[in-house]
């Protein structure tokens, strides 16, 4: 599996999942976004987009998160459905 | 009566049920307050159980124990610190997985700790089974299954904690053992930390828990070890193990650790729990679908955010109409009883006065922190984030701005105190700085006042544009504070959207008292100060030199009507005081009256008078006949009466007018005048101006005062006329403009004062907005005059 099968997770459509394979967020909010379940390894879903397009409603570890598509897009996504 | 008390914490992730644990234990014997020097609430209450007395400290919720909020850094401080007998983790148990991580890490801390699985109910219903004795062995502390909302669990809870405090149970929390390289750099770093700091520290700081920060480079913790250790090998060590690891694992520590956190906590989660439901659609899910809708959302929205508004003013107006109502009634009756002129005005104006603007609002306030609870315990609050942030974040503000800013539109009170549910300091301080430019409901009068008079054609379209001009300075302003105040700073949006959760009752009530009781008790004060200071800069002196000595010129006045009215007196022979009572005089005033009450009649329906005049002067002569002479008497006293009432409220005005403008407050406004100038405004506008500080309905009634027209209702004709005659529309417009921009009233600036808890805040908060209103009222004006207005 090369890294260019990676996809930003701001890219997935609305009900895709993934694994999340690498953190690229830098800064406060990367710890931020560990302390909400973003680690590595973990499967994820792009539940929806806000009415305007941004931020997006994320599912992970069973929560609903809602992130910027700023930083969701340094969040690397293996694509699984 | 029990001997000792004993302290017990709550900690667990924000929606977990912590609050609601702490009021079902707690009921209504707790206390709010905040942290010292944070603005982070701080909740205590007293409970009595089986003999023992325990403090229970409601700690802020929290996702995780690193130093990335206030919140966190309170929290991990006060346990560690404090060093509460029992900290009570509670965890939602439909959420168990996530809740874990912040449990692993309160494990690390190695104090005494008690699991309260909270939800257990919804958690069921869901699918989970939980194996308790799983659990317990996994994590080694207790666990006790509870539905916090419904009471159920806290007295197992209560008795577990008497369990551990009698030494009957101990307690072992199990930690997660990290990747060989990461525990020897923990051990490499433990032992020199051991070498090196005191031990007093130590005691307080375990020190396997401050190697494993080190690693993490937590600034708060790396901060603290800076201060107690001179040398920098400590710190040599740390960075050491830091490259090394990242070396040969390929990530640094922070990273790792997390992953090992959760692989303990999902581990954990594995075995103890089966789910024997999957995929169920979750009634949140349902709900989101057409609350977050791309179609629906955004209208639901706006009609839940107009909803509220509609609320907090429509149905908070009833009450304060009673409020004010009482404190006028109040008022009269004191000024009845002090017959000591300057203690009245002291009890009466100063005093009832200043309670009473303080009070009116509360009935705004309590509804609105019951919306405001409604919203976050439901879940909306979060929702409401979600669709507003893409707006907000354009503007340099948070998805959670948005509510603040439109209750700022009824009154900015209410709407700095709205600004608590946004959890970053940055977000909030910027918002409270600009939600006072929302042009809140006190302003509205001012506007009609000078859009009825100068514009009447365009009334509407005038004031709007004023509002207008509010929210787009505010967007500016949001903007240029984002990047002037805080610089680099990114203003991260990561926010749970937690499932919707009918709220209790018994949750709400409290909510909303304790914020409506912190307004009355601190926000009270200051603002009773500063309506106190107010009153007296307006009130004093109290005999200042006028250019004419009214009360002569009244008395003169008097001596004068009394001449007139004794020599009618005298013609028809009875007494002066009693000419209105004699008999012609009161049958040609009820005539003369009737007259003038048929007629208007008559005028209004456009019919015409000839019959009624007929009629009136029929029967006037008819009692002329019976009392000759009586008639003309009976005019010039009429004529006389008028002519006396028009002097009496002549002087009276001039002399108000010349007092104000002669107080402290008018001095004050004479003095700064020349720096309005510029802005085309008069020493009057600038004393009105200056008396809006206090609130800024009152400077449409200090115009009156002013301008000598008095402030009775139906003078604002008068009043416009006056305008009219000393203002120009372009100084009208310039000045609803500094109306709208400058210094909030008094009662805001308490209310900042005590939200931000920094003077500092407060006072930029003055004077950035003053010095806005003088800029752009500038531009404004000067601008008006280059292209020939004005």
């Amino acid at each position: 599996m090369g890294s260019n099968n990676l996809k930003p997770l701001s890219e997935l459509l609305p009900g895709e999942r993934g694994i999340i394979r690498k953190m690229k967020v830098r800064g406060p909010i990367r710890r931020r976004l560990m302390d909400m379940g973003f680690v590595s390894g973990t499967p994820v879903e792009l539940e929806k987009e806000a009415p305007l397009g941004d931020p997006v409603d994320i599912l992970v570890k069973g929560c609903h998160v809602s992130i910027r598509k700023d930083e969701a897009q340094n969040v690397l996504i293996e694509v699984t459905s | 009566m029990a001997d000792q008390t004993y302290t017990l914490c709550i900690a667990g992730n924000p929606n977990s049920g912590k609050t609601t644990l702490f009021n079902a234990l707690t009921g209504a014997k707790q206390h709010v307050g905040n942290w010292p020097g944070v603005t982070v609430e701080k909740k205590e209450g007293k409970v009595e159980y089986n003999g023992l007395e325990f403090n229970i400290i409601d700690l802020p919720g929290i996702y995780s124990l690193t130093a990335y909020s206030l919140e966190e850094v309170v929290t991990r401080d006060f346990i560690l610190k404090e060093r509460p007998h029992v900290v009570i983790n509670i965890v939602d148990a439909t959420n168990l997985e996530r809740n874990l991580y912040l449990t692993t890490q309160l494990l690390e801390l190695g104090v005494p700790l008690i699991l309260a699985l909270n939800m257990m109910d919804e958690a069921e219903k869901k699918g989970f089974k939980i194996k308790l004795s799983t659990l317990e062995k996994l994590l080694g502390v207790p666990v006790i299954p509870m539905v916090a909302s419904k009471g159920a669990g806290t007295d197992e809870l209560l008795k577990k904690v008497q369990e551990i405090l009698e030494g009957k149970i101990r307690v072992a929390p199990r930690t997660p053992k990290y990747r060989k390289e990461i525990e020897s750099a923990i051990q490499n770093i433990e032992r020199a930390l051991i070498s090196r700091l005191p031990e007093t520290f130590i005691e307080k700081y375990p020190p396997r828990w401050l190697a494993l920060k080190l690693l993490e480079q937590d600034e708060e913790i790396i901060k603290k070890c800076k201060k107690r250790v001179e040398e920098d090998s400590l710190f040599t060590i740390v960075d050491r193990e830091i490259q090394r690891i990242t070396k040969i694992l390929g990530d640094d520590p922070e990273t790792l650790i997390a992953d090992q956190r959760y692989g303990f906590a999902s581990g954990a989660f594995r075995e103890a729990v089966k789910i024997t439901i999957k995929d169920r659609i979750s009634m949140t899910d349902q709900i989101d679908k057409v609350l977050t809708s791309r179609i629906l959302g955004i209208p639901f929205f706006i009609l839940i955010i107009w909803g509220s508004f509609q609320l907090t003013f429509t149905l908070g107006e009833i009450p304060m109409h009673w409020i004010e109502a009482g404190f006028n009634l109040l008022g009269d009756l004191f000024a009845q009883w002090i017959t000591l002129p300057w203690l009245r005005s002291l009890v009466v104006d100063g005093i009832i006065g200043g309670v009473g603007s303080v009070l009116v609002f509360l009935p705004n306030i309590l509804i609105l922190f019951l919306i405001i609870a409604l919203l976050e315990d439901t879940g909306y609050m979060a929702r409401a984030a979600f669709i507003s942030d893409r707006v907000m974040h354009f503007f340099g503000l948070h998805g959670k701005s948005f509510i603040p800013m439109v209750i700022g539109f009824g009154c900015n009170v209410p709407a700095v105190m709205a600004t608590r549910v946004l959890e970053n300091n940055k977000d909030r301080v910027i918002t409270i700085l600009v939600v006072t430019l929302m042009s809140c409901s006190a302003r509205l009068p001012i506007y009609v006042l000078f859009a009825g008079a100068f514009f009447p054609k365009h009334a509407g379209n005038v004031v709007f544009s004023i509002y207008l001009l509010g929210i787009v300075l505010a967007i500016i302003m949001a903007r240029i504070f984002r990047v002037v105040l805080f610089p680099g700073e990114s203003a991260p949006f990561v926010m749970e959207l937690p499932p919707y959760r009918l709220p209790t009752f018994k949750g709400l009530m409290i909510h909303m008292w304790d914020r409506g009781a912190m307004y009355v008790q601190k926000a009270g004060t200051v603002i009773l100060a500063g309506s106190m200071i107010i009153w007296f800069l307006s009130s004093y002196p109290t005999n200042p030199s006028l250019t004419e000595n009214y009360n002569r010129l009244l008395q003169q006045e008097a001596a004068r009507h009394k001449g007139v009215l004794s020599r009618i007196a005298q013609s028809v022979n009875v007494p002066p005081e009693q000419l209105p009572s004699y008999l012609p005089f009161k049958s040609y005033k009820k005539i003369m009256d009737s007259f003038r009450e048929e007629s208007t009649e008559r005028v209004k329906k456009q019919c015409s008078l000839g019959d009624l005049i007929q009629k009136r002067d029929k029967t006037l002569t008819e009692i002329e006949a019976k009392f000759p002479g009586t008639l003309p008497l009976f005019r010039s006293y009429q004529s006389e009466m008028a002519r006396h009432q028009r002097i009496v409220e002549e002087l009276s005005a001039k002399m108000a007018a010349e007092k104000s403008a002669n107080s402290y407050a008018g001095r004050l406004g004479r003095f700064v005048s020349p720096i309005l100038q510029p802005l085309g405004f008069d020493w009057r506008n600038t004393i009105a101006l200056i008396s809006g500080l206090v609130a800024k309905e009152i400077v449409v009634g200090t115009m009156g005062v002013i301008y000598q027209v008095g402030e009775a209702r139906n003078e604002s004709k008068k009043l416009m006329e006056s305008l009219r005659k000393h203002m120009t529309p372009l100084t009208a417009y310039v000045f609803m403009v500094f109306s709208l921009i400058y210094l909030p009233c008094i009662a805001t600036i308490g209310v900042i004062r005590r939200e931000l808890n920094s003077w500092k805040w407060t006072l930029f908060s003055a004077s950035y907005t003053t010095v806005l209103a003088w800029i752009v009222s500038f531009i404004f004006f000067q601008g008006g005059r280059l292209i020939g207005l004005g």
